[in-house]
């Protein structure tokens, strides 16, 4: 992958942590895979019901 | 760390290279011109470059439909196709492979290569925004971010999908508890509260009664069945031994028909024929112990049976009656027994039910408590019929509350399924909805990341193409070049520009063919400069064939100033204007290196041929051993005819006015006006004698005058000696030739920059005139008036 697509994934990463929409397990996850474009549907789905599944600090946005 | 430097590149039975080829490059020039005119073999030494650097076909893989069998050369094997690239930190080879694959060894390390094709200009400019962002994607490459994105998308919409199938179960289930409700009379406050409330309830002794009431039905109709069948097998058994009486009598009809066809003398003979069988080689008669012969005693019997064939089918029809009697007669223990545990069975069912729950009185069970009390099974079977008919009134009754009952088991069964189906569907909406809720958060900050990343990478390449574009193009009222992304659409891209009073507009609704190329190469050159590694190759092939004499210079320009941010630069072009414009010291020479391709020939392969300025051509004819006068005059007097256009053209003199600007060497030595010549002169930094030096405080001054008065007596050379033949020249020495052409190289160092190999054509202190570098300076300005 290019210097182009890591550093737009690092953009988005951070702003999705400055914003506070997943916790740290969440956030890793997408680290990991975002920038390869490795992560898939199922993954973003399992992460986003974990996240619903926790209680505070951060709750899913109103729409 | 200085980046690598290129030192060759070697092509063996590739493309063009029907005979090995090595193209070397100068260390200390970073740039390159390779020249040649179409066919000469530009594009094959281009290409190289592409193979064993990008692993590509290169130029002919832009055409539909190329075959990629020519990247071998004409009349060579496949497996002797190579080419191999030289820097000075290593080599690296590329061959053909299996199934035409390009395989560089090492693999990695060769230095990064940008390649600029016209076709690419024309992509680029011309092309749709779609395929316009496919051209650059690789310099604003977010793809993988792109997928991870895709992905996400498809995640909401299967998350989406999901909700509404949850919804739409959850109002299914509701709409028909609601149904329910209403039909029970709207008990309770709301149909679920009472959908609730109903399934809660038990059913023990609903499912009691449904499952006596089938156990009561069932039983009756199985000894139903039971005693037709038992009826069934009384007939068959009435029959067969019908069949066996008639069978009798007809075999005792047949024997009395001849005493001679007795039925006893028809099994004797068959017994004899079944003994002569098995005893073939018997001599005797086994009764009478005469003499016989076995084949022939068989066959006098079968004959004597044949005749007696009636009395054979009567006796076999009545072996097959009895046979028939017999099997019957063995079945009626195993019928019985059927037919009597039925019987018992459904006593006991009935006997032992509940009748009061299921709404009789208890005397209903008195047809199968009398019928109970019968010992013999014979008679207990005669007696079923008017049991189950004496029953018939109460079974109707106990089909009648199995079947209430079963209404009931089957509402309360609906009734829970659709209360679990809304309480599941209703926890699966609240998950479904925070997802897809969190999932959209997630991709509003994608997609906004990334546009806003890209826009800002083509807000600065946009920057960057506009400088180096103003610089081709000062003062044109064109320019204002922005790239950017269409919103609408994923993977668009646009290309705008100023044009006069018309703002944000395509450029190539107005822009000229040479303002097109120009952006193009400006486009591609921001691109490279931005995200190259040190030591790139940056390749121009054949990319400028449209631009005029001014823009041209300015091009030049832009092109060794930004040569700089590169490792080597190769511009291949046939446009000789270009090419002239160094060998003439038109543009700076000093850091660029010449190759010029002569015509391919198959039996020749590509073939090169060094050039050189023609100042450095002019001294190597005059250091040659073997002196070559006429080769010296001409040259010398070409080099002097563009010094003195140079000179002339700098201060606007006065020449006679003809159809085509073509002087002759007289006209122009004496175009300089007297008061010109009193201040006419040139003063180089003394640095630029000494170019290792640091220190560059010594300006010499030198006037141009005395050098013209002196070639004005020596002009006739080039005429004489090195243009014509004539027997004039005859009377040349060969020290005036040489006294001419050194006092043409004379003239040729005092204004040709040695920093930067130019002639001093800027005014950029509004005082003199002066090279690239500022090396040397030519005074004045202007024409004294």
């Amino acid at each position: 992958m290019s210097d182009t697509n890591h550093q737009s994934a690092e953009r988005i990463i951070k702003a999705i942590a400055d914003k506070k929409l997943i916790s740290a397990d969440g956030l890793a996850t997408i680290t990991k895979n975002f920038a390869s474009g490795k992560m898939t549907a199922s993954e973003w789905q399992v992460i986003a019901k974990l996240e619903t599944q926790k209680p505070a600090p951060h709750a899913a946005p109103k729409a | 760390m200085q980046p690598p430097k290129l030192e060759s590149i070697s092509l063996i039975a590739f493309r063009g290279a029907t005979k090995p080829l090595v193209v070397p490059f100068d260390h200390d020039r970073s740039i390159t011109m390779l020249f040649g005119e179409n066919g000469c073999g530009k594009s094959t030494i281009v290409d190289a470059f592409g193979f064993v650097g990008r692993r590509d076909y290169g130029s002919i893989s832009d055409h539909p439909g190329y075959d990629n069998n020519f990247v071998t050369a004409i009349g060579c094997a496949p497996a002797n196709t190579s080419v191999v690239l030289k820097t000075s930190a290593g080599s690296w080879t590329a061959k053909l492979g299996k199934k035409k694959s390009i395989e560089v060894v090492p693999e990695v390390g060769c230095p990064r290569l940008e390649i600029l094709r016209r076709k690419q200009i024309l992509d680029l400019v011309d092309a749709q925004p779609k395929n316009r962002f496919t051209e650059l994607s690789k310099y604003i490459d977010v793809s993988g971010v792109s997928q991870s994105e895709q992905s996400l998308r498809d995640a909401i919409r299967d998350t989406a999908n999901d909700l509404e199938t949850e919804i739409r179960l959850k109002g299914a289930a509701e709409d028909h508890l609601n149904q329910f409700w209403v039909n029970e009379g709207k008990k309770g406050t709301t149909s679920l509260v009472w959908a609730k409330a109903e399934a809660a309830k038990e059913l023990g002794q609903l499912n009691g009664t449904i499952k006596v009431a089938k156990a009561i039905a069932s039983s009756i109709s199985e000894a139903e069945n039971k005693l037709t069948e038992w009826s069934a097998y009384l007939e068959r058994c009435k029959k067969t031994k019908a069949e066996l009486t008639q069978a009798d009598l007809d075999f005792q009809q047949v024997s009395a028909q001849s005493a001679t066809q007795s039925g006893e003398l028809l099994r004797v003979l068959q017994e004899a024929k079944t003994f002569l069988a098995k005893n073939s080689d018997a001599a005797t008669c086994p009764v009478c112990v005469r003499p016989i012969t076995a084949l022939t005693l068989s066959a006098d019997i079968d004959a004597r049976i044949s005749a007696m064939s009636k009395l054979a089918d009567a006796a076999l029809l009545l072996e097959g009656a009895k046979r028939k009697v017999t099997i019957a007669e063995g079945q009626q223990a195993d019928e019985l027994r059927k037919i009597v545990d039925a019987i018992t069975k459904t006593i006991n069912v009935v006997v032992d039910a509940d009748l009061a729950a299921l709404g009789l009185q208890p005397t209903a069970k008195q047809p199968w408590q009398d019928l109970n009390a019968i010992n013999v099974d014979l008679d207990r079977i005669g007696q079923l019929t008017a049991t189950i008919t004496a029953f018939a009134p109460a079974l109707a009754i106990v089909l009648k509350s199995g079947e209430d009952a079963q209404k009931i088991a089957n509402q309360h069964s609906a009734i829970c399924g659709h209360v679990k189906q809304v309480e599941s569907s209703s926890a699966k909406v609240t998950t479904l909805d925070a997802v897809k809720r969190l999932l959209d958060a997630l991709l509003s900050v994608i997609d906004t990341e990334r546009k806003a990343f890209v826009s800002e990478v083509l807000t600065t390449i946009s920057t960057d193409v506009e400088a180096l574009y103003s610089r081709v193009h000062p003062d044109e009222s064109v320019g204002g070049v922005k790239l950017s992304l269409d919103p609408r659409y994923i993977g668009s891209l646009h290309l705008h520009a100023d044009f006069h009073s018309e703002k944000n507009i395509t450029p190539q609704s107005v822009f000229s063919e040479s303002h097109l190329d120009t952006l193009g190469l400006c486009v591609f050159l921001a691109l490279a400069k931005r995200y190259s590694a040190a030591g790139s190759i940056i390749i121009l092939d054949d990319v400028l064939t449209s631009v005029d004499a001014a823009h041209l210079d300015r091009v030049i320009t832009l092109l060794h100033d930004e040569a700089t941010h590169f490792g080597h630069t190769l511009i291949t072009t046939h446009y000789r204007p270009w090419r002239d414009r160094y060998r003439f010291h038109r543009a700076p020479t000093a850091n660029i290196a010449f190759v010029e391709l002569r015509p391919w020939s198959l039996e020749t392969g590509i073939r090169l041929s060094k050039s050189h300025s023609s100042l450095a051509d002019l001294k190597a004819a005059l250091g040659a051993s073997a002196f070559d006068r006429q080769a010296v005059a001409s040259k010398a007097g070409q080099l002097l005819e563009n010094l003195l256009d140079f000179l002339a053209r700098t201060y606007r003199c006065r020449l006679p006015l003809t159809g085509q600007p073509h002087y002759t060497l007289a006209e122009l030595l004496d175009c300089f006006s007297k008061d010109l010549r009193k201040v006419l002169r040139v003063d180089r930094l003394d640095a630029a004698l000494k170019p290792d030096t640091a220190i560059m405080t010594e300006w010499v001054s030198t006037p141009i005058p005395p050098l013209l008065e002196s070639l004005k007596t020596l002009a006739f050379v080039r005429n004489h000696v090195g243009a014509h033949y004539n027997t004039l020249g005859s009377d040349c020495t060969d020290a005036e030739v040489e006294k001419f052409a050194k006092m043409v190289t004379a003239l040729g160092d005092l204004l040709v920059c040695p920093k930067g190999g130019d002639l001093p054509d800027r005014n950029k202190t509004g005082s003199h005139h002066q090279s690239k570098s500022g090396h040397v300076r030519l005074f004045p300005l202007e024409e004294p008036s």
